[in-house]
């Protein structure tokens, strides 16, 4: 009975966006990069959120990650509002529970590949020794286990981009976002990136949420989220059974 | 922690010139602090030095109660009897703390050459005591001679040491025959003669045409008493001088003495004046060196919170707190203190060796001859300037890294 119950609670959405709204100032005028965003996406999924330059793309991914407050609407992460969280909490919460990518990958320069990994067990206060072994593992397990004592200006892109994928991991957390992962990497590239998110997706169960406006790189995703001009145009469950059109 | 210093520590390393120019002037603004702190120990150090062992002064001096205001208009009635005079001695010398204590009496009165005579004030002071004091001397002031001719034997007598004002005024040198004609402690006129045997500088100038120095025993004769004006006490150290003050006035009191207990600060008013003249000095110059180190510290670090932003913005998205954005920078530019200081510390050994190597010398405020100039190395003042420096910078700090701080993350990450 127990477990049924623990069951029915499961499938309760990893996050929640609810009438979301974001207005940048910009001088006298405010510029609607987002409006209307209506969302839910569960544990476990491999989200990708396309559409042209200027949609809203990076907005979406910002107000996800809790790197930015929404101007209207609530984002609700774990029973919680984040617009109610204080800037320290919020800080807690990414370091917790979101792991980021980014485009331009990011990397400490003056930190070798293994203390990059390990940067965000360190800002937890987690031990040397026990970061550098989660650290190590990880970089394995993205194929970089004999360049974790290299500095970020001596890796390729695309090695520079699977350091990044390591640190995000580290931490094990349930969601993951990624703002245009791939758009510095060559197309080849590009699709191994996609395809090493997708394989830790499926065996970490870890949610991935990324943003793209290469339509290539669609193939692979579990759920398709089109936005234009700052709205969802489209949501379309791929590898599921159902097929939801908004 | 150490990941932090060792980001701050590369990224020093990284700006190698921005971080060096600042760690310059940190280093020179500790060697500016550290050196003229450590002149002005020196100062205060022979002004003690002077006063209490050159001059045989000794720490403390116990009066009868108001002699300083009242005694120069009715010296008998301020004056410290035989018998009590005794008991005084024989109580100091009970302290363990106490090396010596001596009698000093001082008498006015005219000096006369034989054809011309003037005013004269001469200060009477045991021989062998005032002999004692000068070989406990340290430093400099152990080898320092004021005086042109012989000391005192410890018995002497009719002798006298005469200051050069006074000397040149009545044409006498060592050898001279002297007359002094005072008053008796009952106010009848006395005369006896002495011989010049040291002609000296007096440390203030207008006591240069005045200023005579004779036995204690001697200026007893003169004045026709068996007493003293005061009984001046040498300690073993200086820092007793104000617990053993308390001391011996509580032991006085319960003996029914009327005494009063000076210190040597008190009896020295130059030493305060000059003491405040330096501390203006040095806190003119440490606050300019402070001021400086302050700026070139938010200079460099503001420049640094430009460069990394987007790397600051990174950190905040992996779950940096905006009080540990500071703390980063503030860190950074601590170490940066850190190795300042030692290069400080570098340059200030550095300066002290060359002054001990080469022995310069200069005429002080206080001493009217040509003393060794120093530079003393004061472990805590060492320290503390160390301490300022690093705390002055890691708060410097917090000025342009709060910007870094307040920043909005997607706007850090945006930066190029
Ligand atoms: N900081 C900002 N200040 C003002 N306007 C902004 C800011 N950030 C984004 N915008 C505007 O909001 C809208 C959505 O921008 P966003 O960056 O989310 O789009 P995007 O889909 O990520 O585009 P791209 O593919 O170019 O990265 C755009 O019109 C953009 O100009
Ligand atoms: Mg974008």
């Amino acid at each position: 009975m127990q477990l049924q119950s623990n069951k029915r609670l499961d499938p309760m959405p990893l996050i929640t966006l609810k009438q979301v709204k974001r207005c940048y100032r910009l001088g006298q005028t405010s510029i609607t990069a987002l409006s209307d965003i209506n969302l839910q996406i569960e544990q476990g999924e491999f989200v990708a959120v396309w559409g042209p330059s200027g949609s809203g793309k990076s907005t979406l991914c910002n107000l996800i990650g809790t790197l930015d407050n929404p101007t209207f609407g609530q984002i609700i992460v774990n029973g919680r509002n984040i617009a109610e969280m204080t800037d320290a909490e919020q800080s807690d919460h990414r370091n917790h529970s979101v792991g980021f990518i980014f485009q331009r990958f990011n990397l400490i320069s003056v930190l070798t590949a293994l203390e990059n990994v390990c940067l965000p067990l360190t800002l937890r206060g987690e031990s040397k020794t026990v970061s550098s072994q989660k650290a190590r593992s990880i970089l394995a397990d993205v194929g970089l286990e004999t360049e974790a004592d290299r500095r970020p200006d001596k890796l390729s892109g695309g090695q520079q981009q699977r350091v990044a994928i390591a640190r995000a991991l580290v931490t094990e957390p349930p969601l993951i976002v990624a703002d245009e992962p791939t758009a510095n990497l060559d197309s080849k590239t590009a699709e191994q990136i996609v395809a090493l998110m997708r394989r830790f997706n499926h065996s970490l169960g870890t949610t991935f949420i990324f943003s793209t406006h290469d339509e290539h790189l669609l193939k692979e995703v579990g759920r398709r989220i089109r936005l234009h001009d700052g709205r969802i145009i489209e949501d379309i469950v791929t590898t599921a059974n159902e097929k939801q059109v908004c | 922690m150490l990941t932090w210093l060792k980001i701050g520590f590369l990224n020093l390393l990284q700006n190698r010139r921005r971080s060096l120019a600042t760690l310059g002037a940190i280093a020179f603004g500790f060697a500016a602090i550290s050196l003229l702190g450590g002149f002005t120990d020196y100062i205060f150090k022979s002004l003690e030095d002077t006063y209490i062992y050159a001059q045989s002064n000794g720490h403390l001096s116990v009066f009868k109660k108001g002699f300083l205001e009242k005694g120069s208009l009715d010296p008998g009635k301020y004056l410290i009897e035989e018998k009590e005079l005794a008991t005084i001695i024989s109580l100091c010398r009970q302290e363990p703390e106490v090396v010596l204590a001596t009698p000093q009496l001082d008498i006015n009165g005219l000096i006369s050459n034989g054809s011309v005579s003037t005013i004269m004030m001469a200060s009477g002071k045991d021989p062998a005591a005032t002999n004692r004091i000068g070989s406990l001397a340290r430093g400099f002031t152990a080898r320092l001679k004021l005086f042109k001719g012989s000391s005192f034997p410890d018995d002497a007598f009719a002798k006298a040491g005469i200051s050069q004002g006074l000397a040149d005024k009545l044409g006498l040198a060592p050898g001279s025959e002297i007359i002094f004609m005072t008053n008796t402690i009952d106010g009848f006129m006395n005369a006896m003669d002495a011989e010049v045997i040291m002609t000296f500088d007096a440390s203030i100038e207008i006591l240069n045409d005045l200023y005579v120095s004779i036995p204690f025993s001697f200026a007893q004769a003169l004045y026709e008493t068996k007493g003293a004006d005061r009984v001046n006490i040498l300690l073993k150290n200086s820092r007793q001088t104000l617990p053993l003050k308390r001391r011996l006035q509580k032991i006085f009191s319960a003996q029914g003495l009327a005494t009063e207990i000076f210190t040597w600060k008190q009896l020295q008013p130059s030493y305060s004046r000059i003491h405040n003249m330096f501390n203006v000095i040095f806190s003119f110059v440490f606050i300019i060196v402070l001021t400086i180190v302050a700026l070139s510290v938010i200079n460099t670090v503001s420049m640094a919170v430009v460069e990394r932003t987007r790397e600051t913005g990174t950190l905040r998205a992996l779950g940096l707190k905006r009080s540990g954005v500071i703390k980063m920078f503030a860190s950074e530019s601590a170490i940066l203190a850190s190795l300042g200081s030692l290069g400080g510390l570098l340059l200030t050994v550095t300066v002290w060796a060359l002054v001990i190597f080469f022995e310069p010398t200069w005429i002080p405020p206080t001493i009217p001859k040509e003393v060794p100039l120093e530079i003393h190395l004061v472990p805590w003042f060492l320290i503390f300037t160390t301490f300022s420096m690093v705390g002055l910078a890691a708060v410097a700090a917090v000025i342009p890294a709060r910007r870094a701080a307040q920043m909005s993350i997607i706007d850090a990450l945006g930066h190029i």
